[in-house]
């Protein structure tokens, strides 16, 4: 027999994986086991003593979380035995426990109530008076203790330990005595704590911000994502009273794994601001007065026609911003370019960043497909600060056996579970690439089967590389030449390997050489393509993939505008050029500007205090600036529009791994403030054109139709778990990592010197 | 060790020593722990973060495993700590008289510490010395079997005897019953220096 091993479970017969335990095991039979202590994504320890299973030919009871399956085990969780067991700790949990359900957070949702319902005696022979603690104790600002009611499952602490990897809780005392804490004085502090809320199996650690708001029974929950950072974890929003009360893992392993980081957690507040906008405005003279949908959007739409008329399209700047959902980013790349006829239209406020020559420009792999890397270059990269949950897996990964190569002078929070951390002098990014380049060809590890059929242009490489000597190298970036050898044979030989880098550190000029040589790595060793072997160039922002594949910046590809009688219409009256984000800044500083469109986007909120810009503001014919809280831009603006957060509206975001997901509305956005795709929408047809979307999916069937990578995708097919683009065109299913396919077209090295290669 | 709460650069080159004799670097947390008692006499939080620091572990590990081990201080005691055997024989023997001349003689009570920061008082579940029942502990040295006159004996002895060292110190009467002063071996060079997966700060640049 494989792999498998039969085991019966209350009568139940399953074959399950060797080496699995047994509440897993029982899981697959239909077979409940009560646990607290044990948690699927942490190493059982047998604590709580609440797993008990009676095993044909064992004595006694074993706990099922320790124990693993063999092959025709009878296991009984029902025995007499198992029943009296289970009965009696739970009567020692609940000796010490209070019985303070009706006022604590947990009560209607708690492991420790649902399973002394399910598995606890009548009565307790306890009389004596139970534990009295100074409750609660502020571990952080985010999360409280109440230690009387904790039952030392440890999962909190496990957690911070095997999955964040830090130490920022931890147990204290002994014996009786022992308690869940932080050294004296010292906060909770780690940026994934949240996630100990909602592992505790009874009402212990909870939340400062949920603490008394709801009870889980008067709660309303609804899919959604987190639109913090470009991983896109998924969330459950419970929302009450027409307010978000708190934000709930949704899991999805392939995205997030099960868990949320505090800023994703804990940052919805802005959602449920008073200040939030809820009414269109309109300039009159000196000050903004509300006004009807009608009337602002009239408004919007001549200033916009007056600019054009007499200053031409030119003058005329969208910005976006790129946490907006993929329908809001099509229609406002539409409205500018086939409406309003400009292609002054971006999603950033910076220099675009140099970035790899392959396309599409987009992560080549998936998240769970790093678990997968044996190697893991991170280049110039902080997922802590930027995609805090992808740390995680980064984490996860290195646990499952990959060597970590940290690049990067700063020591990130990845430095201390890399295997090397190389630490090349600020600047030095692309000797060191370079240099890792160079070894590879001169020590004889190139991958050749894959150079020789997949790629081009290894011999201009060869020459570019020739000089990056390690010695050379080493003195220029300050990394000995024995590390660099390491790094390098660890890319080579333990494969299969991916590469990770921040996409943005192609804006630094030794970053951008940095990236381009990233992509050298990546071809000359063959790892690209395969599961474990990807590319990773990391978006920052909730949906700048998807801005990104929807062509919302200039001088790029841009999708076709749609013919009415379906299909393509091809690019005609699109405009040429154009400027970027960063460019019409300028262009506003120098008075070149005379509309501006702002899409949840505020220059000044965004940039550091600029007189310039504030002038250029001010002397637009035309500011529109659409958002969800006021800002200081609004103070300038001739029409106000209110758009709708994340949790009241439909649309998608596509994440860092090209994984399109959906919204879903939790609640109608406040007053008459509307989904931006709608406000797009009806400012479009103000301008008088026959723009006919009816509901958010009308939009992103259009972006199906006529973007080649969101080929295929509906609503339906993205569901509650979200699809990675692009699908396989034959199985409609989806197609993996990229560049998987030999295909015809070769994946070129590096083709021009580093200097020349800025795209943008 | 200027406030008396920090470490002499004797103690921290030591400890700085031990990290190297394990194959994981923090186990040198609890002798750490341990040598910094030997030169404080107890364990303040500025000394656990220092052996926290050296060792390179989150200071919470380092309080987790002081909180743990009864014969860590996080409080000052006396220069000597006489812990009182109360397990089953030496309560039978009659450890409650000798806590009873205790606080005849030096006026204090278990937990206690006499106002000439000379004595403290504590007790003990089990020495695991019932031959010497009713027994107590004398910073690391056994003393027992008790009775008053021993005890007077004793005390005597720790006002006038120089030799009597500080709390987890070398013992003084060369009885024969005190615990070894930590006997760490030199590094295995199987082990350590080999391993990168911790490197410290500035490490991997030289």
């Amino acid at each position: 027999m494989d792999n498998l091993a039969t085991v019966t479970i209350d009568g139940r017969v399953v074959k399950v994986p060797r080496g699995m335990n047994l509440v897993e095991a029982a899981r697959l039979a239909g077979v409940e086991i009560p646990v607290f202590c044990y948690h699927s994504k942490l190493k059982p320890v047998g604590a709580c003593r609440m797993c008990y299973v009676a095993i044909e030919k064992v004595p006694g009871v074993v706990t099922a979380c320790t124990t693993t399956v063999t092959d025709g085990m009878v296991v009984n969780t029902k025995d007499p035995r198992v029943v009296k067991a289970q009965q009696g700790v739970l009567e020692f949990l609940l000796a010490n426990h209070p019985l303070d359900c009706p006022v604590c957070d947990r009560g209607g949702e708690c492991p420790l109530q649902n399973n002394t319902f399910g598995y606890g005696g009548p009565v307790s022979r306890y009389v004596e008076p139970k534990r009295h603690f100074a409750k609660p104790i502020p571990l952080s600002r985010r999360i409280l203790l109440d230690r009387e009611r904790c039952i030392l499952c440890y999962r909190c602490v496990r957690f911070q330990k095997e999955i964040a990897g830090d130490e920022t809780l931890t147990v204290i005392n002994r014996g009786a005595r022992v308690e869940i804490a932080t050294l004296p004085g010292r906060e909770f502090d780690s940026p994934f704590s949240g996630n100990t809320i909602e592992l505790c199996p009874v009402g212990a650690l909870t939340s400062a911000l949920y603490r008394f708001k709801a009870r889980p029974w008067d709660i309303r929950s609804s899919p959604s994502l987190c639109d913090q950072c470009s991983v896109g974890c998924n969330v459950r929003v419970d929302t009450r009273n027409r307010q978000i009360v708190r934000l709930l893992s949704r899991e999805n392993a392939a995205v997030d794994d099960g868990w949320l980081c505090d800023r994703g957690r804990f940052g919805y507040e802005f959602a449920n601001h008073p200040d939030r906008l809820t009414q269109p405005q309109v300039r009159e003279g000196t000050r903004l007065r509300a006004a009807e949908w009608e009337e602002a959007l009239y408004q919007a739409a001549q200033g916009l026609r007056q600019v054009v008329s007499q200053r031409g399209p030119g003058t005329v700047g969208v910005l976006v911003s790129p946490r907006l959902a993929n329908e809001d980013l099509y229609l406002a790349q539409r409205l500018a370019r086939a409406v309003i006829g400009t292609s002054n239209l971006d999603y950033r406020l910076t220099p675009h960043p140099t970035v790899s020559p392959l396309r599409p420009d987009a992560a080549s792999g998936s998240i769970v497909g790093l678990e997968k890397a044996r190697t893991i270059l991170i280049l110039g990269a902080d997922p802590l600060n930027h995609q805090p949950v992808l740390d995680l897996r980064l984490k996860k990964a290195a646990s499952l056996g990959a060597r970590l190569i940290v690049v990067d002078e700063k020591q990130t929070d990845l430095a201390a579970f890399a295997r090397l951390w190389l630490r090349p002098r600020s600047g030095s990014l692309d000797t060191l690439a370079r240099g890792l380049v160079h070894l590879i060809l001169a020590n004889g590890q190139v991958n050749q089967e894959f150079v020789d059929r997949r790629t081009e242009g290894i011999d201009a490489l060869r020459a570019r590389v020739a000089d990056d000597t390690p010695e050379r190298v080493a003195a220029s970036t300050g990394v000995p030449a024995p590390l660099l050898e390491q790094a390098a044979t660890l890319l080579a030989t333990n494969g299969p390997a991916s590469i990770v880098y921040d996409r943005d550190l192609g804006a630094s000029d030794d970053g951008a050489a940095a990236v381009l040589a990233a992509t050298d790595l990546a071809l000359l060793t063959g790892n690209i393509g395969r599961d474990g072997a990807g590319l990773y160039p990391l978006v920052r922002a909730a949906n700048e993939q998807g801005a990104l594949d929807l062509g919302l910046m200039p001088r790029r590809p841009s999708p076709p505008t749609p013919s009415p009688t379906g299909g393509e219409g091809g690019h005609a009256g699109c405009p040429a050029g154009g400027m970027t984000g960063a460019e019409m800044l300028d262009a506003l500083r120098a008075g070149q500007l005379k509309a501006l469109y702002l899409l949840g986007v505020d220059p000044l909120r965004e940039l550091p205090d600029d007189r310039a810009l504030r002038d250029g503001l001010t002397g637009l014919t035309t500011l529109i600036v659409q958002d969800i809280l006021p800002g200081p831009a609004q103070e300038l603006a001739t029409v106000v529009l209110p758009g709708a957060a994340f949790h009241e509206r439909e649309g998608t975001l596509t994440n860092l791994e090209r994984r399109v997901q959906r919204l879903w509305p939790a609640l109608k956005p406040p007053g008459k403030a509307r989904p931006d795709w709608q406000i797009i929408h009806d400012l479009a047809r103000a301008l008088g054109t026959s723009f006919d979307y009816a509901q958010a999916s009308d939009v992103f069937a259009e972006i199906a139709s006529v973007v080649p990578t969101y080929r295929g995708l509906t609503y339906g097919k993205v569901g509650l778990k979200g699809v990675q683009w692009p699908l396989d065109v034959a199985s409609g299913q989806e197609a993996g990592s990229l560049y998987e396919d030999p295909g015809d077209t070769r994946l070129a090295f590096t083709p021009v010197a580093p200097s020349t290669a800025r795209i943008v | 060790m200027s406030d008396g709460l920090r470490l002499s650069a004797k103690t921290r080159a030591e400890i700085e020593r031990l990290t190297t004799v394990y194959p994981v670097r923090r186990s040198a947390l609890l002798p750490g722990l341990r040598l910094a008692q030997r030169e404080i006499g107890w364990l303040p939080r500025e000394a656990m973060d220092e052996v926290a620091e050296i060792v390179g572990v989150d200071p919470n590990a380092c309080y987790a495993l002081a909180t743990f081990y009864d014969l860590f201080y996080r409080e000052p005691v006396g220069k000597y700590v006489i812990g009182v055997c109360e397990g089953l024989a030496c309560h039978l023997g009659g450890s409650g008289r000798v806590l009873g001349w205790l606080k005849e003689r030096l006026g204090i009570g278990p937990g206690e510490t006499t106002a000439d920061g000379l004595f403290t008082v504590r007790t003990f579940e089990c020495l695991a010395a019932c031959d010497r029942a009713p027994c107590a502990l004398v910073n690391d040295e056994y003393v027992g079997p008790l009775d008053e006159a021993r005890l007077d004996e004793l005390l005597r002895e720790l006002r006038s005897h120089p030799n009597w060292s500080r709390v987890s110190g070398v013992g003084g009467r060369g009885s024969g019953a005190s615990i070894p002063d930590p006997q760490y071996p030199t590094p295995d060079p199987r082990h350590s220096t080999t391993d990168t997966r911790h490197p410290a700060p500035g490490e991997g640049r030289s």
